[in-house]
């Protein structure tokens, strides 16, 4: 059921009242803490955009190791072969397991650009004040959000196979650099993804002339 | 957005923002039991999963068993101690303190007492939840399954199905647990 209450859009900010980010509890902004939870308050997080960039970009440096360097050593009976995350993939698909293939591929290649793009556009949209389309830019926060812990998929795999697979003299997989490279990713997205502030998406509604919600009604 | 609440909540309804459209709550019935008991359950399957085989594979008479520990352990004699780390907390230490302070912070609510939920334990328990990766490991754990399957045999042991209900447990209970019913605990007791 949808609460069909109210008819005008009211932010907490034209109130002076801010809402606390961790425990959803609204306090009157002059106030410097929550009065629930005690976390030092901010109308909007302060350089939301910022920090969140920084953090992607640092996420954007490290995906380069993460895929050219091995992510596990496969030993076979004294022959040593690396894989990379795209090489284990293509290996996946010739050898016909086109699901493991496709998750992997997925979890480790297309979530985590679709991320750090999602990220980028978020904050660009932010910044250009252009006439943006705010639910859709929300619920795209949403899913980045979401869909950030599994690309840790691969890791996990790596982190299995190496401490199962270690049969003395047949058989042994060791991890490689590239799934510390990768986990960092991972981290960095996560964290970038928590310092942006969706509603600064949301500022924008009542200054843009033409918003979706306001032809609706 | 700020919204009034409607004045009336009705069991297993949705409330959402009138803007976007997102969930902000669903009214459910019996929360606290619930969390309680899909918790303890949980809390009791992790232990099971950490004390017992977790899988075993053998090829050609040669063969090994792990328990689920020992991924972090060999990560951590391989020297990726970082990899070694996040598998060890997003796997088992997170979780299992997620669930521990739940249980602290629910069952003198249960009880009766008169006081609000713990707000340490509510803090703790938001900044961990996002670092929390049950689900993820059970979906790497099938991956690394499949990868394996046409190399060597593989034996599963009573900790994998254990570890596999406790994953499913911990969604529910993370579910019942969103941030406003947490807070809304802490705020307004029972």
């Amino acid at each position: 059921m949808v609460n069909k209450q109210s008819d005008k859009d009211i932010s907490a900010a034209d109130l002076d009242i801010a809402s606390c980010p961790r425990c959803l509890a609204i306090t009157p902004a002059s106030a410097k803490h929550c009065r629930l939870c005690n976390k030092k308050l901010h109308v909007r997080h302060p350089h939301s955009i910022q920090r969140t960039l920084a953090l992607v970009f640092t996420a954007m440096i490290f995906y380069v190791p993460a895929n050219l360097y091995p992510i596990m050593t496969t030993t076979l009976l004294g022959y040593k072969e690396g894989s990379t995350i795209l090489g284990g993939v293509v290996l996946f698909f010739q050898m016909g397991s086109y699901f493991v293939a496709s998750v992997i591929f997925i979890a480790s290649v297309i979530i985590p650009i679709a991320k750090m793009m999602a990220i980028l556009w978020l904050c660009y949209s932010v910044v250009s004040k252009r006439d943006i389309k705010q639910a859709e830019l929300t619920k795209l926060y949403q899913i980045t959000e979401f869909i950030g812990k599994w690309s840790m998929i691969d890791v996990f795999v790596v982190a299995i196979l190496v401490a199962l697979v270690q049969i003395t003299g047949i058989m042994a997989i060791d991890p490689g650099i590239a799934a510390t490279a990768f986990a960092t990713v991972v981290i960095l997205t996560m964290l970038s993804a928590q310092q942006f502030d969706i509603r600064l998406i949301w500022d924008n509604v009542r200054t843009n002339s033409k918003s979706p919600h306001k032809e609706n009604e | 957005m700020l919204i009034r609440l409607p004045e009336q909540l009705i069991e297993h309804q949705k409330v959402c923002c009138p803007r976007c459209g997102g969930e902000l709550f669903t009214v459910r019935k019996d929360p606290l039991d619930k969390t309680i008991a899909y918790t303890l359950s949980a809390l009791v399957l992790l232990v099971i999963s950490i004390s017992f085989p977790f899988m075993a594979i053998s090829s050609n008479g040669a063969g090994n068993s792990i328990a689920l520990l020992q991924a972090p352990l060999v990560l951590a004699e391989d020297g990726y101690s970082m990899l070694a780390f996040i598998v060890l907390a997003g796997v088992i230490l997170l979780p299992g303190i997620y669930l521990i302070l739940l249980l602290t912070m629910l069952i003198p609510l249960y009880l009766g007492s008169a006081e609000a939920a713990s707000l340490f334990c509510a803090k703790a328990i938001s900044s961990l939840i996002p670092w929390a990766m049950a689900d993820v490991f059970v979906l790497g754990v099938l991956v690394a399954l499949i990868k394996l399957m046409h190399m060597v045999d593989i034996v599963l042991g009573p900790a994998f199905w254990a570890y596999l209900a406790f994953a499913f447990l911990f969604l529910i209970v993370t579910n019942i647990c969103s941030k406003r019913q947490l807070w809304f605990w802490v705020a307004h007791g029972k």
